[in-house]
């Protein structure tokens, strides 16, 4: 009985330091790259940066609620900010991470949606996030950038 | 382990109802339309926290289009909504014990865990599996044992007929 109540109190410690906030704590693969490149220069020249691996860094803004397999990353200027994305169970984001600041590095990516994937999308994020879709916005195709992430470090 | 798969199992077979490792707590107000055309200051974000009676700590702000302004406080985070002024503020905290339970159950650690989580499931499938014959007679396999474990398969089968 008393070596049960030893591994209780042990797994209690162990659960309150886990749920204990910590900083720094990393995602996925490790941090390669050692140089931030802003996301507004990134946005400003998508092209130029199309297929390369880049290391951004910012305030999260959104963390997917069902999965965490993407957050929005604030750029250095308002009205702007990136989409982080990983594959479904790779990594999972915590959505306590909005508002923190977070370092991720992955491949720069363009994609052009169509009408119909765009709809799709729209009405996938309005059952995410519960933020209404107006798909009057929708006028035709349109090119997203995303950064298909390895890793990340968030604060 | 197997209590852990336990209270995960249950806690996100339920997700359509509830998210299974936060509780999001979310009060909405109306401040009255802040105006749009131009980019928010500080100042700005000081005056709409003030019309708010808001007095936690502000660690950022930004703003993603022209109608929203998003304030990151210490503890919680608002957006806003600029034309209309509506407001909502969200405070997010992680469901203990089933965050945790969640973490483990589906694999978010990876590396060396899975290696331990496949161990542990081919451990029960080989109790599953020597159990069916570790009685004997009328309790065993042959016996009370058989209508135990036709039930066992048929159920699941039930289930895939219907859903799958």
């Amino acid at each position: 009985m008393k070596r049960l109540l030893y591994v209780l109190v042990l797994a209690g410690l162990c659960f309150t330091y886990c749920s204990s906030e910590k900083s720094g704590v990393q995602y996925g693969n490790e941090l390669t790259l050692s140089n931030v490149t802003k996301i507004s220069t990134v946005l400003e020249s998508p092209t130029e940066y199309e297929g390369k691996k880049l290391l951004i860094e910012g305030r999260v803004l959104k963390v997917c609620e069902n999965k965490g397999c993407w957050m929005e990353i604030a750029g250095e200027k308002e009205l702007t900010q990136l989409r982080v994305k990983v594959e479904d169970g790779v990594i999972t984001f915590p959505l306590t991470a909005i508002g923190s600041i977070a370092k991720v590095e992955g491949t720069f990516a363009i994609f052009t949606q169509t009408v119909e994937q765009q709809m799709e999308r729209g009405k996938h994020q309005e059952e995410e996030t519960g933020e209404k879709f107006d798909p009057s916005t929708i006028t035709g195709p349109k090119v997203f950038y995303q950064l298909q992430a390895d890793g990340a470090v968030i604060n | 382990m197997t209590l852990i798969y336990a209270i995960s199992g249950v806690a996100v077979n339920h997700v359509r109802d509830w998210n299974p490792n936060y509780t999001i707590e979310t009060v909405t107000t109306n401040i009255g339309s802040i105006g749009t055309n131009s980019l928010l200051t500080e100042n700005v974000v000081t005056r709409i926290l003030k019309r708010l009676d808001e007095k936690r700590d502000v660690t950022g702000f930004h703003q993603p289009d022209r109608k929203t302004l998003l304030i990151f406080l210490d503890g919680a985070n608002i957006q806003i909504n600029l034309p209309t002024g509506e407001v909502v503020t969200e405070e997010i905290s992680t469901r203990k014990v089933f965050r945790e339970t969640n973490f483990l159950h589906l694999n978010e650690p990876k590396k060396l865990f899975t290696w331990f989580a496949d161990l542990y499931a081919v451990s029960l499938a080989f109790l599953a599996i020597s159990g069916l014959f570790v009685l004997k007679g009328r309790k065993g396999i042959k016996g009370r044992g058989w209508w135990l474990t036709s039930i066992g398969i048929i159920i699941p089968l039930v289930f895939l007929v219907m859903y799958y």
